[in-house]
């Protein structure tokens, strides 16, 4: 069975590239979101196994964001992303609840199997 | 001796009483004198000139303002017996029409209102919503400039008597020079936190750029390139749509990068000077802008870019709001000084702190020595101008 998931990025140029990239290896893209709130009401409705969640999003911070989708559903791997200097991200990431964090241009099968 | 020889007791009463006055206001300006030398906040400063004024002259409340030189005044300082209505301290009040302190900045000198119920305008209607009667305002003068004025206020009209504005005037030419001095003091720390303020600001929004445009594009590459290496043995064609893509965001990045660098220093300012860089500015303003004057030979950096922003913003400005036909910019060069203008043809009406970025210009041309002008009456186009000190060598 294909692993579900929702990207949630403000960027639909990166959105379009990590839908590629992750059902080039096999993953299924469920659900994108551009923002927290619809990444929310996404996340409910659809129910991934993995959640992208970028750190910076116009409404909520990532980090709000991630800890709400763990609420939602404590089962679903939600992995930060971002773009920013991982160094000054990890440990406030560490604190949400979510699985990890992967630099964007890092984004890979291998990066992403680390926290399933 | 005789001393009093020659005067009845009223006379004698009435000297006394004077001294008396005098010595009053004498006490109360060395309290002020000695508060400025301390290094007092100006805004203690002047509040204890309001509350010496109030004293002194026995009036219910008083406001020290400073007019602004663009129709405004900022009130900067008021006292009150309790109870008494006073004029609340703030920018952006108005100097329109009959109110007492807007005579005074017209006219320089003293003058009064007995009763504000009949005047008509925003700026005694605000002097009514505070509870004001009367007032009588004073002119302050510093350096032969009109700097701004003290004014004593009553909740009651007809409250004050005749010669209340000679009394107010006089105290207001004792505290001139304290006040001005503790005005520049605080003009100087407001500047130096615009500044700072500006340059966080500045890169907040150079950071939000970077990482909303050429980062995202360069996160995007970096995927595609994976996808790229990954597609090559696979599907060729694939592969050679992708490195199209790449090649596009790779160059959109770099147009950003360059729009960004440009924002930070324009590197033909820095490479060949202000006539060049000028020129690239004007070229890119829709309104028929010409450089008239430039001088021969090249500014100390720091000056060549006070002028180089100072002329860009100015444009801008004449772009977004001046409904302009034409505009000139003029660099000039005495020995000492350089001297920058751009002229107008527009509605005017421009106002430092309108949002329009001068308070930002006038505070980078003041931190070199320099002195900003702003010319821009309602319907007579607009002139902005700097002069700045060039330090000369041998």
């Amino acid at each position: 069975m294909e692993t579900t998931v929702l990207v949630v990025d403000d960027h639909p140029g990166f959105r379009r590239c990590a839908r590629r990239l992750l059902e080039a290896h096999g993953y299924q893209v469920v659900g994108e979101a551009a923002d927290g709130a619809t990444a929310l009401r996404e996340a409910h409705e659809l129910r991934p196994r993995l959640a992208l969640v970028d750190v910076y999003l116009p409404d909520f911070s990532g980090f709000e964001v991630a800890e709400r989708l763990v609420a939602i559903d404590p089962a679903m791997a939600v992995v930060l992303i971002s773009s920013h200097d991982p160094a000054e991200l990890k440990p406030v990431g560490a604190a949400t609840g979510a699985r990890g964090f992967i630099p964007k241009e890092l984004l890979s099968r291998e990066a992403i199997e680390e926290f399933l | 001796m005789s001393g009093g020889a020659g005067l009845d007791t009223s006379d004698r009463a009435e000297i006394v009483a004077r001294l008396r006055a005098l010595a009053e206001e004498q006490a109360a300006l060395r309290r002020v004198a000695t508060l400025v030398a301390s290094g007092a906040e100006p805004a203690e400063v002047f509040a204890r000139v309001c509350e010496e004024v109030g004293g002194v002259l026995g009036v219910r409340s008083t406001n020290l303002t400073r007019f602004e030189g663009d129709g405004t005044q900022t009130v900067l300082a008021g006292w009150s017996m309790p109870g008494a209505p006073v004029f609340p301290v703030g920018p952006d009040v108005p100097l329109e029409g009959q109110a007492a302190v807007a005579k005074v900045s017209r006219r320089g000198r003293p003058d009064r209102v007995d009763d504000y119920s009949t005047l008509e305008g925003e700026l005694p209607e605000r002097i009514r919503e505070a509870g004001i009667a009367s007032s009588v305002a004073a002119p302050i003068t510093v350096s032969g400039e009109l700097w701004g004025a003290i004014v004593a206020s009553s909740g009651r009209a007809y409250s004050f008597p005749a010669e209340t504005e000679a009394r107010v005037a006089g105290f207001a030419e004792l505290v001139a020079d304290a006040l001005a001095s503790a005005d520049a003091r605080e003009k100087l720390a407001a500047s130096r936190a615009r500044i700072v303020e500006a340059g966080d600001s500045e890169r907040r929004r150079l950071e939000r750029n970077l990482h909303d445009g050429a980062q995202q594009r360069l996160v995007t590459l970096a995927l595609a390139l994976g996808e790229i290496e990954n597609e090559l043995g696979v599907d060729p064609g694939s592969a050679q749509r992708l490195l199209t893509t790449a090649r596009e965001e790779l160059a959109l990045a770099l147009d950003e990068l360059r729009e960004l660098a440009r924002g930070i220093h324009p590197a033909i300012l820095g490479e060949h000077g202000l006539g060049p860089a000028l020129e690239v500015v004007i070229a890119r303003t829709p309104v028929d802008a010409q450089l008239t004057a430039l001088p021969r030979m090249r500014l100390p950096e720091s000056v060549e870019a006070a002028v180089y922003y100072l002329v860009a913003e100015a444009l801008t400005n004449v772009t977004r709001h001046a409904q302009a036909s034409a505009v000139t910019v003029a660099v000039t060069r005495t020995k000492d000084i350089a001297r920058v203008e751009v002229h107008d043809d527009g509605r005017g009406g421009a106002r430092v702190g309108g949002g329009s970025g001068l308070r930002g210009l006038a505070d980078r041309v003041e931190a070199l020595g320099g002195s900003f002008e702003l010319d821009s009456a309602a319907g007579a186009g607009t002139t902005v101008a700097a002069s700045i000190p060039v330090e000369t060598f041998g």
